[in-house]
C-alpha cells in the first residue's frame, strides 16, 4: 500500500538511516549550529523546507536530463538548482520573517553547501529509480531526511546546552567533547539499524 | 607569504581538518579504510587545485554579485570530470566512495578556499594553496583512516597487520567510531597545544 | 544602469556554465565508451567465474518475472552454453544490503545446483559485511539447490546459511538475492519445460495426423484392388 510504503520510507530516513548520525550528511551545520536549541529548531525547519523543495525540483530537472541524454550534467544542474532555491528562501525570509532571517544569520546561505541537501537529491534518483511513484517517494524522503536532521540537531543542542555547565577538563573543551558526544548519540541511533522497508 | 609558506599553510597551520574543521562529511564517511581515505583525499585535492587555478584565472571576469554561483559551476564541473575519470579507470574506488565523490562539490574546503584565496591571488599561488590544503586534507584523512581500519578491522590497505590475539574493535569502522576517532585526535592536538603553551609560559617565567 | 549590470552578470555566468557544459560533453564522449567497455569486460569475467563450464552466454529477457522475495530485482539473466549444449544459467540479482545496494552474480547448473556466487557491487562495512566476499562465507552457497534461510551462532543445516558474525543484515541480503536467483532459474526451467513439452506435443500431433493419412491411403488402395 502506498501509505505504508511512504511511512516506512520516512521512518527509515529519520531513524535507521539518519542523515547526520548514520550517513554523515550535514555534519558541518550539525557541529556548527547546535549550540542553542532555538537556533537548532530554526535551522532544522529551514533545512526541511529546502530539502522538500529541492527533492521536488531536482526530480523534475532529472527527468529533463534523462530526456536529453545528458545525465552527466546531474551534479552541476542539481547544485545550481539548490543554490537558486536557497537564494529565494533567503530573500523570502528577509522580507517576510526578519527575526528568523536574523537568527539564522550566515547559516542560511550555508544551507547550499549542506551535504544533506545535495545528498538527498542524488539519493532520490538512485533509491527510487524503479519506483512508479518516484516523485512522491522523493518528496517524502526529502522531508523525512530533513526531519531526521532536525531531530539530530535538536537532541545535540540539548546535550550541548547541558555541557555548558559541566566541568570539562581543559584538553577536552571545544571540538573533542563535541565529537565524542556526537559519537555517543550515534551509538544510540545504532539501535535502530536493521529497520528496513 | 612566499611560495613555501602558501604550500605549508594547508598542511599544518591551517589544516582543513584539524584546525579549520571543514569538510567533515567525507572525513567521517570514507575513512573506514586507508585506501578509501587516500583516494578521497587525492580526488578532493585534484578538484581543489584545478578549481583554485581556474577561479584565480577568471577572477577578473567573474562578477562579484554572482561569484558564489560561478565558483559552484567551476567546482561542480571538475567534480564531474573526476567522477567520469574514476568511473572509467578506477571503478572499484568509484564504487567504494559512492555518493561522496559527487559531494566533493559541497565540500566547504573547496568553496572556502575559492572565496578566501583563489579569488584574490595569482594563479600559481592559488594552485600551491590547492596543493597544500589538498595534501593537508589527505594527510588528515589518511591518519584517521589508518587508525579506524587498524583498530576496527586489524588491517591496513587490506593486509592483516594485527592478527592472532587482537580482537578488532568493530565500532571504529562504524558510524560512532568516526566521531570518536576524530574527537580523540582533536583531544590529542589540544593536549599538544596546551603543553606547548604551558612550556612557553614557564620559559617566560 | 542596475538592470544592465544584472544582465551583464547573468550573461557572464551563463557563458561560464556553457563552457563547462561543453567541456563535460566532450569528456563524456571520451569516457562513456571506456566505461561501457570496462563494465562489459568485468561482467564477462564474472560470468565465466561463476559458471566455468560455459563458453558462450546469451542474455534472456525475463521481464515481468514475479518473485516471492521482496526488495530484490533480477538485473540480468543469461543462459550458458558450451558447443550448443546448455550448461547452466547465470543470474545477476540486485538487492539492498546494510550500506546500500548489493549486487551478486550466480551460476546455476542444469541440475539446479549453484556452481558459485560472487558479489559484484556492495558498500558493506569493512571487516563485517565486506567479509561476505570471502570464501568462508560465499562458498557456503555451492551445490545448494533449494531456497535458503539464515541462521546465527549455530551450525547450518543443508538448507541454511550461517551468518557472518555481526553482519546479519548483509548475510540475509546475499541469501535473499540467491533465493531470488534460484527462483528465477526454476521459473525459467519450468517455462522451458512447458515450451519443450508443447513442442513435443505438437510433433506428436503432426506424426499422428501423418500416420492417420497413411492408414487412409493404404485402405483406399486396398479398396481399389
Amino acid at each position: 500500500m502506498l501509505l505504508t510504503r511512504l511511512l516506512m520510507i520516512s521512518l527509515g530516513a529519520i531513524f535507521a538511516e539518519n542523515f547526520v548520525l548514520v550517513k554523515f550528511l550535514g555534519i558541518c551545520p550539525f557541529l556548527g549550529v547546535s549550540k542553542k536549541t532555538e537556533t537548532a529548531f530554526g535551522m532544522g525547519f529551514a533545512v526541511v523546507f529546502v530539502m522538500v523543495c529541492a527533492s521536488a525540483l531536482t526530480w523534475l530537472v532529472n527527468q529533463l536530463l534523462v530526456l536529453c541524454n545528458i545525465e552527466y550534467l546531474q551534479t552541476i544542474a542539481f547544485i545550481l538548482v539548490i543554490a537558486v532555491l536557497v537564494q529565494f528562501v533567503e530573500m523570502f525570509l528577509r522580507k517576510n520573517i526578519p527575526p528568523l532571517y536574523n537568527s539564522l544569520g550566515i547559516y542560511l546561505p550555508l544551507i547550499t553547501t549542506n551535504c544533506a541537501v545535495l545528498g538527498v537529491a542524488i539519493l532520490n534518483i538512485t533509491k527510487f529509480a524503479d519506483s512508479t511513484t518516484s516523485f512522491l517517494d522523493s518528496v517524502v524522503y526529502g522531508g523525512a531526511a530533513g526531519l531526521g536532521f532536525t531531530l539530530a540537531i535538536i537532541l545535540f543542542a540539548g546535550v550541548r546546552e547541558r555541557l555548558e555547565n559541566a566541568d570539562i577538563p581543559e584538553f577536552l573543551k571545544g571540538m573533542p567533547i563535541v565529537l565524542i558526544t556526537a559519537s555517543l548519540l550515534s551509538i544510540a541511533f545504532m539501535g535502530f539499524s536493521g529497520m528496513s522497508f | 607569504m612566499n611560495k613555501k609558506d602558501v604550500l605549508l599553510n594547508g598542511l599544518l597551520k591551517e589544516n582543513p581538518t584539524f584546525v579549520l574543521f571543514l569538510g567533515m562529511c567525507p572525513t567521517l564517511a570514507v575513512t573506514t579504510s586507508v585506501v578509501n581515505a587516500i583516494g578521497m583525499g587525492l580526488s578532493t585535492m585534484v578538484v581543489l587545485v584545478f578549481s583554485n587555478l581556474f577561479i584565480s584565472l577568471l577572477r577578473k571576469f567573474i562578477p562579484e554579485k554572482v561569484r558564489i554561483a560561478a565558483y559552484i559551476v567551476v567546482i561542480a564541473s571538475f567534480v564531474t570530470l573526476v567522477e567520469m575519470l574514476l568511473k572509467a579507470f578506477l571503478p572499484s574506488l568509484y564504487s567504494a566512495l559512492g555518493i561522496y565523490i559527487a559531494l566533493i562539490v559541497v565540500n566547504c574546503i573547496i568553496l572556502g578556499r575559492a572565496e578566501a584565496f583563489a579569488s584574490k591571488n595569482s594563479a600559481i599561488d592559488s594552485m600551491l594553496d590547492g596543493v597544500g590544503m589538498g595534501l593537508g586534507f589527505t594527510a588528515a584523512l589518511t591518519i584517521i583512516g589508518a587508525l579506524r581500519e587498524l583498530l576496527g578491522a586489524g588491517t591496513l590497505f587490506g593486509f592483516h597487520i594485527l592478527t592472532t590475539h587482537f580482537q578488532p574493535i568493530t565500532i571504529f569502522v562504524l558510524a560512532p567510531g568516526a566521531f570518536l576517532t576524530l574527537g580523540l585526535l582533536a583531544m590529542v592536538k589540544n593536549i599538544i597545544e596546551m603543553k606547548k603553551k604551558g612550556g612557553e609560559e614557564n620559559a617566560i617565567d | 544602469m542596475l538592470k544592465n549590470h544584472l544582465i551583464k552578470d547573468a550573461l557572464k555566468l551563463f557563458v561560464i556554465t556553457l563552457v563547462s557544459a561543453l567541456v563535460l560533453a566532450v569528456a563524456n564522449k571520451v569516457t562513456a565508451p571506456v566505461i561501457a567497455e570496462n563494465d562489459a569486460k568485468r561482467q564477462e569475467m564474472a560470468m565465466q567465474e561463476v559458471l566455468p563450464d560455459a563458453k558462450d552466454f546469451k542474455k534472456v529477457d525475463t521481464g515481468g518475472l514475479e518473485l516471492s522475495e521482496k526488495d530484490v530485482r533480477i538485473k540480468e539473466f543469461y543462459t550458458g552454453t558450451a558447443e550448443e549444449r546448455l550448461v547452466g544459467y547465470v543470474v545477476d540479482v540486485i538487492t539492498n544490503g546494510y550500506g546500500g545496494e548489493l549486487e551478486i552474480i550466480m551460476g546455476v547448473g542444469t541440475d539446479g545446483k549453484i556452481c558459485a556466487v560472487k558479489i559484484l557491487n556492495s558498500s558493506e562495512t569493512a571487516g563485517l559485511g565486506a567479509k561476505a566476499s570471502e570464501p568462508e562465507f560465499i562458498d557456503q552457497y555451492k551445490d545448494k539447490s533449494m531456497l535458503l534461510s539464515v541462521v546465527k551462532n549455530e551450525d547450518a543445516d543443508f538448507d541454511e546459511i550461517e551468518a557472518i558474525s555481526g553482519a546479519t543484515i548483509t548475510s540475509e541480503a546475499v541469501t535473499r538475492a540467491v533465493n531470488a536467483g534460484l527462483e528465477a532459474v526454476g521459473k525459467r526451467t519450468v517455462t522451458t519445460s512447458i515450451d519443450i513439452s508443447q513442442a513435443v506435443n505438437e510433433e506428436f500431433e503432426k506424426l499422428d495426423e501423418e500416420s492417420h493419412k497413411q492408414i487412409e491411403q493404404v485402405e483406399e488402395e486396398k479398396a481399389d484392388e
